[in-house]
Order: C-alpha cells, then sequence, then structure tokens
C-alpha cells in the first residue's frame, strides 16, 4: 500500500514519528504486507465501531450495554485485533493514558467531527513509514 | 530500543526446566512466558498441574495486563503482535460421576471441553502404586486377574462383578477398598475404543492446541493417579514407540507438592515417593521427547531431581542463603555463575530473572515479557469465577452422564463357571461374612478351581453367546431325542 502525503501531513507525521523510533525520509510511505492489511482490518473495525457510536444516544447505560456485547461478538471474527480494539475502548473510556496523549486527542476529535481521515487514523493507531525493526514477542521473551 | 539486547532461550531443547523463586517472586509467570515461547516453536504442551489454585485453565484467558505490555513496548519499542493473545485450549475433566457439574466450561471454536474415561486394561500396577502406595504380589495378582480374564469392551460394572464372584477373598484388599471399588463408582473405568478414552495419538498431533488437565473434579486420592496414568501413556507407550512426534512439554506448577522427599513412613508418603520417583524417570529421558517444566519455591525440595538435567534453570528472587547455595554452589564452582551474581538473586525485581542455560553461564534477565495468557492474582477468584465474568458459557454434560449410568447399569458379560454352577440364582452380594464364606466355598469349590485354571483363556462369555449355547444344546437335544423315538 503506498500514500502520498503533502509535505505538511509529512511533517506532521514525522514528529510522531520520531518519538516511535522510525524514520522517514520519503514523501511514498511505505507499508509492509502485513501492515497493509492490518490497517484495512483496523479501518473495517474503526467505521463499524463509529456507527454504533453514531446510534447511540448518550448516557444511556443500556445502550452502552448493548454496544459492548456487539462489539463482542463482532471482534470474535478478529482475533487478533480484539486487543487493539478494547485498548481503544479503554482509551474512549477512561482516563487512562499511555503515554501518548496525542493518541487519544486525535481519536476524540475524529469521534466528534463524526469524520474519518485516514491518514490522520491511521497515525494515531500505526506507525507509519519503513519499519526499521519490529519486536516479536513470539521470538522472545525478554532482554538483557 | 538500541541499548537492549533481546533474550531468547535455547532451542532445540535438550532438558527439563525448573523455575524457584520465593512466594511472590513471579515464577509461575515467568513459568509460563517461557512455555509460551517454545508452544510458538511448535512444542504441544500438556499442563498437568495448576497447583493448589488451579491455574491451568488461565490458558484460555487473554492476559489483561495492558498497562503492563503498554510499558514493555515502551522499552522494546513497536511490537509485531500485540501481547495478550488468545491460545485454542481443550479442557480435559477426567470423569468423576459424583464430583462433576452438570455443565462444563466450552466456547468452540478455541476452547472446547472433553470428559476422560480410563480403558482399564491400560491401568498398570505402576498407576495403581500412585493410589493405594505399597502393591502387594496379592493385588498384583488379582489386577492381573482382572486385566487377563475380561475381555476389552467390559465396564468397572464387570470388574465388580468379577470381583463380588471369582474374587470374593480378596475383598479386604487395598487395591479394592481404595482403587476398584471408588473407580468403579465413579464410572471411570471403560472398555477399549470408549469414546472419552483419550487419544493420545490425536491430541499430542494437534500442537496447536493446549492440553489442561483439570484436577477441580479429581478426588484428592486420584490425582496423581490420573497425572500418572497420563504421563505414562503418552511417554512410554507414545513418544518412546515414537508414534508421535518428540516435541512435548509437560508443565507443572508448584512441583513440591509432590516433588518434596518426605520420610517414606506411612501410605501416603510411599504414594508420594513412587510418583516423584516417577516423574525422575521421565525427566531423565526427557530428550526422548517429553520435557519437565515447573516452578517451585526452593531446590532443596527437589533436590536429587534436577542434577545433571538442568538444561533451563531459572533463578527469581530467593532470600533464603541455604536454597542459593543448593542451586548455585556448584554452577559457582564451575564458574558459571559469580558470587556477585549470587549474591544479586538474593533481592531481584519480580520482573527480573537469572538464567543458566545447558553449558553458559549465567545471564540477567532485566525484564521478562508478561505471560500471553492470564496468571492468577489475588483479587481474581478461580477460574470458575472468571470465567462466569468474562464468557459465561457451558456445555451440558447430562445427556454423557446418562450415558455412563446405562452402560454401568447391567454387566456385560456373565462368568461361565459361575452361570454353570449357580444356575438362576441370585447374585446379589450376602451381607454377612458368613454367608460370603459359604458362596465363596459353593463358587470356588475344588471342581471349579480346577475349571478357572483349565479355562484360563475362555471363563467368560457373553450373554448372547451363552444363550445361543443353551439353545443349540437345546436343539441338539430334541433332535436326538426324534431320532431315537423314529428308530
Amino acid at each position: 500500500m503506498k500514500l502520498s502525503l503533502t509535505e505538511n501531513e509529512l511533517n506532521k507525521i514525522s514528529i510522531d514519528a520520531k518519538e516511535r523510533k522510525f524514520s522517514i525520509d520519503k514523501k511514498e510511505l511505505l507499508y509492509t504486507k502485513e501492515y497493509s492489511n492490518k490497517c484495512n482490518y483496523f479501518i473495517q473495525n474503526y467505521r463499524f465501531l463509529l456507527s454504533i457510536f453514531n446510534s447511540l444516544k448518550d448516557n444511556e447505560e443500556k445502550e452502552t450495554e448493548k454496544l459492548k456485547n456487539k462489539l463482542k461478538n463482532y471482534l470474535e471474527n478478529y482475533e487478533e485485533l480484539f486487543f487493539k480494539l478494547s485498548n481503544l475502548w479503554i482509551k474512549f473510556n477512561t482516563k487512562i493514558e499511555y503515554g501518548k496523549s496525542a493518541i487519544k486527542n486525535k481519536i476524540n476529535i475524529l469521534l466528534i467531527k463524526n469524520e474519518l481521515k485516514l491518514n490522520e487514523f491511521i497515525d494515531s493507531t500505526y506507525s507509519i513509514g519503513k519499519v526499521i525493526s519490529m519486536y516479536d514477542s513470539d521470538e522472545n521473551i525478554g532482554y538483557t | 530500543m538500541s541499548d537492549i539486547k533481546l533474550f531468547k532461550p535455547l532451542y532445540p531443547l535438550t532438558g527439563n526446566g525448573y523455575f524457584y523463586g520465593r512466594v511472590g517472586s513471579g515464577k509461575s509467570y515467568k513459568l509460563k512466558a517461557i512455555v509460551e515461547y517454545y508452544y510458538e516453536k511448535g512444542f504441544k504442551i500438556w499442563d498437568m498441574f495448576g497447583g493448589k489454585r488451579g491455574e491451568g485453565p488461565f490458558w484460555v484467558f487473554p492476559s489483561d495486563e495492558l498497562k503492563l505490555w503498554k510499558e514493555y513496548e515502551k522499552e522494546v519499542g513497536l511490537m509485531k503482535h500485540f501481547g495478550p493473545k488468545e491460545y485454542d485450549v481443550m479442557l480435559v475433566y477426567p470423569y468423576f460421576k459424583d464430583e462433576l457439574p452438570d455443565q462444563l466450561p466450552q466456547k468452540k471454536p478455541k476452547i472446547s471441553s472433553q470428559l476422560m474415561t480410563i480403558y482399564f486394561k491400560d491401568v498398570t500396577i505402576k498407576d495403581i502404586s500412585f493410589v493405594i502406595g505399597q502393591v502387594s504380589p496379592n493385588a498384583k495378582y488379582v489386577w492381573n486377574y482382572i486385566v487377563k480374564t475380561l475381555p476389552d469392551n467390559a465396564t468397572g460394572a464387570d470388574i465388580l462383578n468379577l470381583y463380588n464372584k471369582k474374587l470374593k477373598r480378596y475383598r479386604d484388599l487395598n487395591l479394592f477398598k481404595n482403587f476398584i471399588e471408588p473407580l468403579v463408582y465413579h464410572q471411570i473405568l471403560v472398555g477399549k475404543n470408549y469414546k472419552y478414552n483419550l487419544n493420545f495419538k490425536e491430541i499430542a498431533k494437534n500442537k496447536k492446541e493446549i492440553f489442561v488437565l483439570c484436577d477441580d473434579y479429581i478426588p484428592n486420592e486420584f490425582k496423581f493417579f490420573i497425572m500418572g496414568y497420563i504421563l505414562r501413556k503418552l511417554f512410554y507407550d507414545y513418544i518412546m514407540k515414537d508414534k508421535v512426534h518428540k516435541h512435548n512439554i509437560a508443565m507443572f506448577r508448584e512441583m513440591s507438592l509432590f516433588m518434596k522427599v518426605v520420610d517414606s513412613s506411612n501410605q501416603d508418603d510411599v504414594r508420594v515417593q513412587n510418583f516423584r520417583n516417577f516423574i525422575s524417570d521421565i525427566a531423565r529421558y526427557a530428550r526422548s521427547g517429553l520435557y519437565i517444566f515447573g516452578d517451585t519455591q526452593s531446590p532443596a525440595e527437589t533436590r536429587g531431581l534436577i542434577e545433571g538435567q538442568d538444561d533451563l534453570l531459572c533463578i527469581s528472587e530467593m532470600p533464603s542463603a541455604k536454597d542459593r547455595e543448593i542451586v548455585c554452589e556448584q554452577l559457582r564452582k564451575d564458574r558459571r555463575i559469580s558470587s556477585r551474581q549470587i549474591a544479586y538473586i538474593s533481592t531481584m525485581q519480580p520482573c527480573e530473572m537469572v538464567i543458566i542455560e545447558r553449558g553458559k553461564k549465567a545471564i540477567k534477565i532485566k525484564k521478562v515479557q508478561p505471560p500471553k495468557t492470564k496468571c492468577w492474582k489475588q483479587d481474581d477468584g478461580n477460574f470458575l469465577t472468571i470465567w462466569k465474568r468474562i464468557h459465561n458459557e457451558f456445555i451440558d454434560i447430562r445427556k454423557d452422564k446418562n450415558e455412563l449410568e446405562d452402560l454401568y447399569a447391567e454387566t456385560n458379560f456373565v462368568i461361565e463357571n459361575e452361570y454353570e454352577v449357580a444356575g438362576e440364582k441370585n447374585n446379589d452380594i450376602s451381607n454377612t461374612e458368613k454367608e460370603i464364606m459359604e458362596e465363596e466355598k459353593e463358587i470356588l469349590g475344588n471342581n471349579n478351581k480346577k475349571n478357572i485354571n483349565n479355562t484360563k483363556t475362555k471363563v467368560i462369555k457373553s450373554k448372547k453367546e451363552i444363550e445361543l449355547e443353551r439353545s443349540r444344546q437345546l436343539v441338539e437335544k430334541y433332535s436326538k431325542l426324534n431320532t431315537e423315538e423314529l428308530l
């Protein structure tokens, strides 16, 4: 998957990318095949989530419960993404922050505006750019 | 991430893994993290013992330590897969009629529950010794007689029937009172090919699915027996005979419960000793394909087991100087661990670990990756409580219970000699000793004794066969009469 970005967008992403220790030096950002698939799944999930949110009435407990159940059933089909989404869910509903408040703010902005800005969304949920290295939790058990 | 060095445990495995540390030092947590690593390497995991807290079935819950994983991600960099993972798990419940509830946790397709029955001829004297301790020569004779006499598709009910008729004089044996009678009562002993007998070949083949022995509903006195039976069958009948692959890990928590060296003065201690020796035997031949991975608080509790087989020695915080000495002294002499490292072990953090691999020097792991599945926490409650909270899906086993009840309701075979001698005699067991003696005399009289000896291979027949034979005799009798009359 290739994405062309404007200069401004690239600068903005670069700040985030630096935080995550990734380097970006081209305007065309490359995603690995695996990442491309994950992004597609994630966007699909995100749209679904958003549609449920839109149909929700404010502050209704029953509706929230219903949402949780729907979400739970839906997520069964996307095992790998379950925890990523549940994490997202936590971010919507609690004050827990894992050091990157920018992520939460961006998601909130997206929710309030009720529109999907793809690049921003991907930026806030996945690292962008050529991946230098990733930690494989199946291949390692810790560090010395 | 650039200033840290990632750690991978040794692969391929050539020995067992032992985890030591004080209470709360995170040894079970590390045990699971490392076993998960070997799972990814293609090992079949047999979770045999979940300790007193029954942590075995916790494999079904992905870790809820999101915060811990996030912190870990900050240190190691972006992760290829998000940490917590849902595994395929087979929960195995040995069938103890009165102990098992009507519903068992199940959530297909990932989590399945399976009942477990045992083909009675698969039970060896060694297995029996895990229940009754010392097996007397008489008990050996009786069990061998039962195995030799009954056909493959007999059940526990037939064993009891045979016992009541042919082996009455042995009713006082420990074997009968503490082994046969309770197992028959619980209907776990069945014939060959019964649908709930474990198919080790198929189970081992499915490496993706974690085998978890759930001992919540096993009476205490049979826990060693069930574990021993599974391990013995798997190791000696399948792995050693090359019927299944050589990548198996048997996992135990709190090994001290059965590995502790105890005074062999009473029957319980003999049982523990037998089981301990059995596990030691398997551990000794680990390279044949079944590796023991277990944790315990003090190495003193497993002294004698680990020496020479410490392929993967993982040490967590260990404040006791004596414990440190037992586990590290030889290693220090061999210059595989320094005095400074030994001193460091006394005050390690729960996330840290010192690991000593075969032939290598000790390495300090600054941070061990959290397990991908849930570990027991004080506020959680037991497995069932968490299951109800998270999944709350069950499978009804009342139908299976009824099936076994029906199977046990009738004895399928009668003893030929008994049938002929006793005829339509009431088979109920008389209550008084006198009556028993009389019946015994009647059944085990001199003539019949001879018969038993002469008809070793053909002592019993199915009811159908006997009826058929009788009708044949009648036909022959009448046909003779008719011919005589005609003549």
